[in-house]
């Protein structure tokens, strides 16, 4: 019994451990936030195209029968509709997610492959290296 | 002919988790959202099954069980996707669980929530692999809140599964 409360309390200790570690985190995700300027999208890896978030545009990311439609709105992004199953088992479906706009942040279609990431660029117009 | 006997045991028995491990895995299906408020994020509930076979059977047969668990579900209820993703968390889960219960300094309380972390780090390294981005490690903080939640919940009710059932003997 003594053996076993011991136990317990490495659990405790690693259970606090683990919380102040995720609060560390979330606290150092919300001071270093910065606002990003456009949105980067990639299927499996491959970049898809970059759309400045300064702009309110419908953007339809297609690939064979698979379709996002990726909605940026007032410096927001985010996916109003997707055709795909709502298999997901771990992350939220795209369609569910909240609106992105933080630099880093970034909304996953896994059944797609698509990722759809904010980036930076201060004002968000045209590429970041200019040949 | 008593250890034909023996092996039927063993095999109905580890049926039967196995099973139990299933209907955990579609009750989660039926009541996971509702109790995260996320859909997708799910408690882990089937490691409640896996616990007891781990600390009841045998760390082989927590494997064995947690394997076929995982395939039978994939077909069922999703995809050759879900497969992979369920395939990876369980396989860090489970070698997490497996090594801190051979360490012997945690209850089952702080295996659980181990196990969930590794889970979800799993999942986190398959999604980075198979998408070929590193921006959804950002994920991994909420994950973690959700984990830790769902890791204590499942480890005190498997804790508690656990101290009614006697080890069998197999």
């Amino acid at each position: 019994m003594a053996e076993n409360k011991k136990k317990v309390k490495n659990d405790i200790i690693f259970i606090a451990a683990v919380v102040l570690l995720i609060g560390l985190a979330a606290g150092a995700m919300l001071l270093f936030r910065e606002e990003g300027g456009a949105v980067e999208v990639k299927i499996d890896g491959k970049l898809y195209g970059t759309y400045s978030l300064s702009k309110d545009q419908v953007i339809e990311i297609r690939s064979g029968d698979d379709y996002n439609i990726l909605v940026i709105e007032g410096g927001k992004a985010y996916v109003r509709e997707a055709n795909c199953p709502g298999a997901d088992t771990y992350f939220n479906k795209c369609t569910n997610k909240k609106p992105i706009s933080y630099r880093g942040e970034s909304i996953l279609c896994k059944e797609h492959g698509v990722v759809i990431a904010i980036i930076g660029g201060k004002e968000g117009e045209g590429p970041d290296i200019i040949m | 002919m008593r250890d034909n006997r023996k092996r039927i045991k063993r095999i109905t028995l580890l049926a039967l988790f196995t099973s139990v491990a299933l209907l955990l895995s579609y009750v989660e299906m039926l009541i996971g959202p509702l109790f995260t408020g996320v859909p997708g994020i799910k408690m882990g509930l089937p490691n409640i099954a896996i616990m007891l076979v781990l600390y009841r059977i045998g760390t082989k047969e927590a494997i064995a069980v947690s394997f076929i668990r995982i395939v039978i579900s994939s077909i069922l209820f999703g995809n050759i996707t879900m497969f992979w993703y369920s395939v990876a968390g369980a396989a860090l889960s489970l070698a997490v669980m497996i090594l801190l219960k051979r360490i012997d300094s945690f209850s089952s309380l702080g295996v659980s929530v181990a196990g969930a972390l590794a889970h979800n780090i799993g999942q986190i390294l398959v999604a980075m692999l198979l998408m070929q981005t590193t921006q959804i490690g950002y994920y991994m903080i909420v994950l973690s809140i959700t984990g830790t939640v769902s890791g204590i919940f499942v480890g005190l009710l498997g804790g508690f599964v656990i101290k009614r059932i006697s080890k069998f003997e197999i």
